[in-house]
């Protein structure tokens, strides 16, 4: 170090009033006063060695740690890097009582050790007020590391003043620079022009910084939007500038031409896995604006299928606003199927060669075909385009990105008629997975799916069973002879056909006793499927109970699926309450979690296992904690339980986070005494699982719950915000289905 | 076009093709093809034998009986060196005699064969019997219906010297093929498996092709620590580097990337691992080196913040690098070096000078082994720490201290021994010489 600039610190004292500061020209040399050697017998180096071990263990220290302070202040200055580190986190640990060592932790400033300075930024800021006008003379100093360190200590305690920051802002060093982008992301709107200039700095690391900056202090959008709209077209940068416009949502639109035509971006910063930036972006932002239409339409043809794929999202999102992009959509999607075909049959005898991208080219001509529909409406039009692409496809094509069939209305329904009986093979099997999606809004094709059901052609007649088993319990008439005479064609095995007569919830004395005999199958598979049907089915709940829980017993059927099964008759069978609290003591895990989240379905008359339910409350696993308070909540109406555990799980890992999204969702409407755990997580910057969250919402759907998804839904954050209005639309749906 | 592929056991595809003439078959493919259906190995110094099971073998002519066997012989291609010049790829095509005027037809049975390639240039080790490992290296390789082979030598093994173009002699072992059903063989490659003697050829391995300093440097730094232990190499390599700047030495990393990607290299890649968290340090003083996603493990996810190790799975101690993680078995893929020099493009700066080591590597060690952070480890991991540290920090000043004990020693006797030497190194106040870049002592 260049010794020009003399700092003079006196280092014993009780406050910083009275520390002497000599600051000379331009570099800096401290003096650290010796300390005196009056004995004391709570500063003896075993003390000072059990205050260090204490820090690296994250123990309490039992002593006064401010008597070690002049210990641990010569450890800093002299000890080996290791245990220096500690002592420098163990002054930062007394905090402002530690005001004596500023100016040796100041030394470590310039510590060519990165965590070094780290630590000593940690402690100077954790001591407080007093470090400040040591650090404010620090910007000066000739160590660039000294400087980026003593920004970053003042611009943490907000101490940073803008004339500084604007002349470090050109500091030579990108450390400096890059500190003064972190400090700049607190200061509000005034920091945004600077944090927008950075992001030309030459030094990549500092524009990353500025980047970020500017997508944390989001102080004012109109100037930083298209200052990070531009940085996109520098290559290095682009991811960083694209998810700081993520977070500004819905006010980025502007900048999903610009993300489109640069893809790829680069990958998503600390992710393990291929994720590009662009398309989390695209994700948060939303639809794009319509100036930008035409200029969007151009990328629908980008040689990079995953471009067009972006593309056609971004028009699709627009909805019927987007309507002008619909037939250079069809183009597109034609062209691509065809670029599809041509490349699969380039490479038909080349199995394994990494250049037949054929499959994700079909799939980006199924997004370009979906956009059809989101921009159009229309869904006459739809279907007849649909028709003509299925030609150049020359297979089915299955569309759920997301699927159109999920906007059809009652009176769009009748459209999909004409795939169903089209000659076509490929437009049967297009319009069956229309059927599939639909559900039950697809009673009124029930005839033409039946039709299809009785085809000599196998693989049409078990999808369009299928199908008929997903429209559910108004086909059943119709569909049942035709399902029954397959099975024993052998077209369905006896799972399959267990399955579907589920969900036609048809029942006759010939099914019934296929389904009981089938509870002794060796196929456990289809054990399981008959179990499930029986119990989905029958009218003689008791028998049934017995039977099932006797097939468990005689081992043909594991206790996980009879339970599985048994839940279609909680809580009118009480009956099986004592089959659950056996068990509940299964060596199985999942058997016990399983049996304990059934029994709180019965409610109140589960109470007599009450007993055998709390032991479970001390259990290791969280899973089987969680899901014991929630049977008690449903049980006994005791919510403190549940309350103890959603609190631990919302603070613990993401795999808890999503077990008590869930197990609130499990309880509809009375899951709103939890509601507080749900919309802290929605509030949480960063947060994971949001449409868990909404669902969470949705299924509680209580004023409350309502009002939370509508505040949501003006969210900036698309995921937020369309999420959220989707959830509001089915319950409103749901609401007029009930009112109907 | 003759397209063989072969599955291994953990599902990977190999696919090797070979232009072949198929004569009156005319366009249409054919698909020669064996599947593994598992493998077997034995080592020990003295020999080794490979085992491997396959089944589905499609495409091949029926196996000849003895005769035709040992009326092979091999037509070489000259060796070829990969751009690093680590690895020697040798080729060849096999023939027996042909029916009638035919003069001679490729080997187009199933056949494992066995590469020999002598360690010391100019030499004839004897391998009428089979081969020794102490003179000899090896690779084992199928014969595709065409006849051809390519074996690959790791020539790092030899006494090769890289500036210059030396005789090496080759050969070629059978390997043991039985037929277990009409498409299942077991083969089993065999270092007691003669050469044959019309194969046993000399060969010139060429000169290794120029590369920059840094390149170099990076290359022999390549196998530490579990390879080669010597930290020395490393710290060369990022001084090179240091002396770049930003941009040039991480395009040297990329480089280096790069020509290790292809058949051979594995480990090599995690060098750069090394060299990023050694040469760079992160823009920000809040911020950290991603811990890198390779079959390298120190656990201190549970520690306290002030316990964990900021360079994990490394060290640096005033200047003197260590590994503290130990190697681990995993599933999936590594993380992949463009990584973490992604990383450094992004979110790194190079350190302000190069490395310079303070203190002697025994005494660095000991402040790594002795601190309040290390003693937080679980018992797993600082056992191989301390394993590991010690040989690094003893090979980083071999030269200058007695040479230890290649026996294997209980924890007292490793104690003693580890002590003797950390006295003896400060007897010889050994210390870094910046000017040479190696650790020096007293002279003796």
């Amino acid at each position: 170090m260049g010794l020009s600039r003399e700092v003079a610190m006196q280092a014993r004292c009780d406050s910083w009033l009275t520390v002497v500061v000599a600051i000379a020209a331009s570099n800096a040399t401290i003096a650290v006063a010796q300390r005196p050697d009056a004995p004391n017998p709570e500063n003896s180096p075993e003390n000072v060695q059990r205050l260090l071990q204490a820090v690296a263990a994250d123990d309490v220290f039992d002593g006064d740690a401010a008597v070690l302070i002049p210990d641990l202040m010569e450890l800093v200055t002299r000890g080996d890097q290791r245990e220096s580190d500690l002592a420098i986190r163990a002054l930062g640990g007394i905090k402002s009582r530690a005001a004596q060592a500023v100016p040796v932790l100041c030394l470590k400033l310039d510590s060519s050790g990165h965590s070094t300075r780290s630590a000593a930024v940690d402690a100077l800021v954790a001591i407080g007020d007093q470090s400040v006008a040591p650090l404010q003379e620090l910007l000066r100093a000739d160590s660039p590391r000294t400087r980026a360190a003593a920004v970053q200590a003042l611009g943490r305690m907000d101490r940073m003043g803008l004339n500084d920051l604007e002349r470090l802002a050109g500091d030579a060093d990108p450390r400096v620079r890059a500190a003064v982008a972190t400090a700049l992301s607190r200061l509000g709107r005034l920091g945004v022009a600077r944090l927008a200039s950075l992001l030309r700095d030459p030094e990549l690391g500092v524009a990353v910084e500025a980047a970020r900056g500017l997508q944390s202090n989001r102080d004012d959008p109109d100037l930083a939007i298209p200052k990070l709209i531009e940085a996109i077209s520098r290559k290095e940068l682009a991811w960083a500038a694209a998810t700081a416009l993520a977070d500004y949502g819905i006010d980025a639109r502007r900048a999903v031409p610009a993300i489109i035509a640069t893809y790829p971006l680069g990958r998503t910063d600390r992710f393990f896995g291929w994720c590009d930036a662009a398309e989390k972006a695209l994700e948060h932002i939303g639809p794009p604006d319509e100036r930008d239409l035409e200029l969007l339409c151009t990328y629908l043809t980008h040689e990079d299928e995953e471009a067009q794929i972006l593309a056609a999202k971004s028009l699709a999102l627009m909805g019927t606003k987007g309507r002008s992009a619909a037939s250079a959509l069809e183009a597109a999607a034609q062209a691509t199927f065809r670029r599809s075909l041509g490349v699969q049959r380039e490479f038909e005898s080349a199995r394994y060669d990494y250049r037949d991208n054929s499959g994700r080219l079909f799939v980006a001509a199924e997004y370009l075909t979906a956009a059809v529909w989101h921009v159009t409406h229309d869904a006459d039009r739809f279907v007849a385009f649909l028709e003509r692409a299925l030609i150049a496809a020359e297979s089915p094509i299955d569309l759920s990105h997301p699927s159109p069939w999920d906007e059809f209305t009652a009176d769009d329904v009748r459209s999909i008629e004409r795939l169903l009986r089209s000659p076509n093979l490929d437009a049967q099997l297009t319009g069956l997975g229309a059927v599939d999606d639909m559900r039950a809004l697809a009673e009124p094709l029930r005839s033409a799916v039946v039709d299809l059901a009785r085809s000599a052609d196998v693989s049409v007649s078990r999808q369009a069973i299928w199908s008929l088993a997903a429209i559910g319990p108004t086909a059943a008439d119709e569909a049942a002879p035709i399902v029954l005479l397959k099975w024993r064609e052998g077209v369905l095995s006896l799972s399959e056909f267990a399955s579907v007569v589920s969900h036609l919830h048809y029942r006759s004395d010939e099914t019934q006793a296929l389904f009981e005999a089938g509870l002794n199958d060796r196929d456990r598979s289809t054990a399981k499927a008959c179990a499930r049907a029986l119990c989905a089915t029958s009218t003689q709940h008791e028998r049934t109970a017995a039977l099932v829980i006797a097939a468990a017993r005689m081992e043909t059927l594991d206790d996980r699926d009879a339970i599985e099964a048994l839940r279609a008759l909680i809580p009118a069978e009480e009956s099986l309450i004592p089959y659950l609290v056996e068990q509940m003591r299964s060596d199985d895990f999942w058997t016990r979690h399983d049996a304990i989240s059934a029994m709180g379905r019965f409610g109140r008359a589960a109470a007599p296992a009450t007993s055998a339910l709390q032991v479970n409350l001390n259990n290791e696993a969280a899973e089987i904690r969680l899901t014991t308070a929630k049977s008690l909540f449903q049980i006994l109406g005791d919510a403190s339980h549940l309350e103890q555990e959603l609190k631990s799980a919302f603070d613990d890992e993401a795999r808890d986070q999503v077990n008590a999204i869930e197990t609130v969702a499990e309880l509809g409407p009375a899951g709103n005494s939890f509601l507080h755990h749900l919309v802290a997580a929605l509030r949480t910057p960063g947060r994971m699982f949001v449409e868990d969250l909404i669902d969470a919402l949705q299924a509680i759907g209580t004023a409350e719950a309502v009002a939370v998804l509508e505040e949501t839904a003006t969210s900036k954050d698309w995921v937020l915000r369309s999420n959220a209005t989707v959830a509001l639309r089915k319950l409103r749906d749901a609401d007029r289905r009930g009112e109907d | 076009m003759f397209r063989i592929s072969l599955c291994n056991a953990s599902g990977i595809i190999l696919l090797l093709t070979s232009a072949a003439d198929i004569g009156d078959v005319g366009a249409e493919d054919v698909q020669v093809s064996a599947t593994s259906a598992g493998s077997s190995w034995h080592w020990t110094p003295d020999e080794w034998v490979y085992t491997e099971e396959y089944e589905e073998i499609q495409g091949y002519a029926q196996r000849p009986d003895d005769d035709v066997l040992q009326s092979m012989t091999v037509e070489w291609q000259p060796p070829e060196l990969d751009a690093l010049g680590n690895f020697c790829t040798v080729r060849g095509r096999l023939s027996v005699p042909g029916n009638g005027a035919e003069g001679r037809r490729p080997v187009d049975w199933f056949q494992g064969v066995t590469v020999y390639m002598a360690k010391t240039p100019g030499s004839k080790p004897d391998w009428s019997a089979g081969m020794n490992q102490v003179d000899t290296l090896d690779d084992t390789t199928l014969v595709s219906t065409a006849g051809e082979f390519a074996a690959v030598i790791d020539v790092r093994k030899t006494q090769h010297d890289r500036t210059l173009p030396e005789p090496f002699q080759f050969g070629l072992a059978l390997a043991q093929h039985t037929i277990t059903s009409k498409s299942n063989q077991q083969v089993v490659w065999d270092s007691k498996a003669p050469a044959m003697a019309a194969t046993v050829q000399m060969q010139t391995v060429p000169a290794a092709g120029r590369l920059s300093r840094e390149l170099e440097l990076i290359n022999r730094a390549s196998g530490w620590p579990f390879q080669h232990p010597n930290g020395v190499d490393l710290i060369r390599a990022v001084n090179a580097l240091q002396r770049l700047g930003k941009e040039r030495a991480l395009a040297t990393l990329e480089e280096y990337a790069e020509m290790t990607s292809g058949i051979g290299y594995f480990e090599e890649q995690e060098i750069v691992f090394w060299i990023v968290r050694t040469l760079f340090e992160p823009i920000r003083l809040d911020d950290r080196i991603p811990r890198p996603l390779i079959a390298v493990w120190l656990d201190d996810e549970e520690l306290p913040p002030s316990a964990r190790w900021p360079l994990n799975p490394m060290a640096v101690v005033d200047d003197v690098p260590f590994m503290l993680g130990h190697q681990v078995g995993m599933g999936g893929v590594p993380e992949p070096p463009a990584w973490q020099i992604e990383w450094a493009r992004r979110h790194g700066v190079v350190r302000d000078a190069p490395l310079k080591p303070a203190m002697s590597p025994l005494l660095a060690a000991e402040v790594i082994l002795g601190s309040h952070q290390f003693r937080q480890l679980d018992e797993y991991a600082r056992d191989e720490a301390t394993r590991s540290v010690r040989a690094q920090a003893y090979a980083m000043a071999a030269g200058l201290l007695p040479p230890i004990t290649t026996e294997r020693l209980d924890d007292t006797e490793e104690e003693i021994q580890w002590r003797n030497l950390v006295e003896e190194s400060a007897v010889q106040e050994i210390r870094w010489d910046a000017g040479r870049e190696e650790f020096v002592g007293k002279p003796r």
